[in-house]
């Protein structure tokens, strides 16, 4: 068990550090928040580049597990139109290829224990996907933040309980577990470091000789 | 307990190949739909299996083929022994509107029927009281106990006004059929797979068919049935190849 737990709010603590040479003080103009957002911003940028440097040694894409968290839902809504099943994500995918993007979504039965996996149906294909025999289970399309479900022989999946598994990016909890791998953090902070910068033109005392930035007028 | 057994179930052929190429759950169901296409092709190539169902012949001297038909091998009675007996094909039945109720009297004789000087008792052609006769124009052919005409675009078999029996025995060869699942014979699953492979451009024909030709000889029956042999079949029973 690691004496430190690496949390959002752990990294915002140390970004503020780093541009403040210690702790912000009253004229420390970003709030946590926005901080939150450039941080969101960095993960999957630098995610991407792992998956890819991965696959050059490979030969396979792949999301690393790090990133990935499994949500759990009951379904309970459906669209009144299309007849579909569908749940609220706590976020967009991410822009990967399907299978990527959302890498796994099953039922789960306190009985029955877990279902096989849905399937997806990427958005090029939902369009003529009715047209063709139905592979027997659930499949799913994305829409936005939506999942849209629906059974292979059109029965209904109210009260069932899914649980969807893909890489996220968004901050539900500022103290809990990054869910990042370690290696990814440097990228990250440095990610960070950067947009702020480009952004705030924040002096950094480069010297540390704990002078102002500036000429000395002795 | 063992996981290799007679039958697989198409999505498990499908898990080998998206783990043999790597793929992610995203190409699950594009390749399903190709083992299912794979399956189609076997079908017809080498693995539909022969069936044979009694048929109710209709008031309008008619019988349906079953749903499942992909194509049809014999017609005809139960004979003794448990035998099939097969009917005549006799090509000179009319399809004119076979597909109505009300065909028996669409197609009522519009001639009278030619007194061709045969006595009315079987006659087995050539021989008749003790002497053997040229009778030309006369058609031989194996003794039977009924005609009809199958009707391949209406999927309906054909009988004359008179035929005297209520069914019929039906032999064909079946669609693939599923049981939530298409269960497809162990044999052909390397097959399918190098389906699968070969249209998601990761494998090439020859090796499909390849593999094609190492399925048909694991067949527990080394019985091909294909279109233009189902003549002999109907008249030999059957037709078996060497390899």
């Amino acid at each position: 068990m690691s004496v430190v737990s690496y949390s959002k709010k752990q990294l915002i603590e140390r970004l503020e550090k780093h541009f403040n040479d210690g702790f912000p003080g009253e004229d420390w103009k970003i709030s946590t928040r926005e901080m939150l957002l450039y941080i969101d911003q960095a993960i999957p940028y630098v995610m991407k580049g792992q998956m890819f440097g991965n696959a050059k040694i490979s030969g396979v894409l792949d999301v690393p597990e790090a990133y990935l968290i499994t949500y759990d839902y009951t379904i309970t809504t459906q669209d009144s139109g299309t007849k579909e099943w569908y749940v609220t994500l706590a976020q967009p995918p991410l822009a990967l290829p399907t299978g990527y993007n959302i890498t796994r979504c099953y039922i789960t039965d306190p009985t029955l224990g877990q279902s096989l996996d849905g399937t997806p149906i990427s958005a090029k294909r939902a369009a003529f996907r009715n047209n063709l025999p139905a592979m027997p289970g659930f499949r799913y399309r994305i829409s936005g933040n939506k999942m849209y479900m629906r059974m292979w022989d059109g029965g209904a999946m109210y009260n069932l309980a899914l649980s969807v598994q893909l890489p996220v990016s968004r901050t539900d909890s500022l103290t809990d577990e990054l869910n990042i791998p370690d290696d990814a953090i440097d990228g990250v902070f440095d990610r960070v470091v950067q947009l702020v910068m480009q952004r705030y033109q924040i002096p950094q005392d480069t010297v540390k000789d704990n002078l102002m930035p500036g000429n000395k007028s002795s | 307990m063992t996981d290799v057994t007679p039958y697989t179930p198409l999505r498990r052929m499908v898990a080998f190949a998206l783990d043999e190429e790597d793929r992610s759950i995203g190409h699950e169901d594009k390749y399903w739909l190709l083992g299912l296409r794979a399956l189609t092709e076997l079908n017809y190539d080498i693995s539909a299996q022969p069936k044979t169902i009694e048929l109710i012949v209709d008031f309008n001297k008619t019988a349906r083929w079953p749903s499942d038909c992909l194509s049809w091998s014999k017609v005809g009675l139960r004979g003794p022994n448990g035998e099939l007996s097969v009917l005549k094909i006799n090509n000179a039945l009319t399809t004119y509107r076979d597909n109505l109720p009300t065909r028996i009297s669409d197609v009522s004789s519009q001639v009278g029927s030619a007194d061709d000087g045969r006595p009315i008792v079987p006659f087995y052609n050539y021989y008749y009281e003790g002497g053997c006769f040229q009778l030309f124009g006369f058609g031989g052919g194996m003794v039977t106990y009924g005609d009809c005409k199958v009707d391949d675009a209406n999927r309906i078999i054909i009988f004359p006004p008179d035929f005297g029996y209520s069914t019929v025995l039906f032999e064909y060869t079946t669609a693939p059929e599923r049981d939530i699942d298409y269960q497809v014979p162990t044999y052909l699953q390397e097959a399918v797979i190098m389906f699968i492979r070969w249209k998601d451009k990761r494998a090439s024909m020859d090796e499909f068919y390849g593999e094609v030709t190492k399925a048909r000889r694991r067949q527990p029956k080394k019985k091909v049935v294909l279109q233009s042999f189902q003549q002999v079949i109907r008249e030999t029973g059957g037709m078996y190849l060497k390899a």
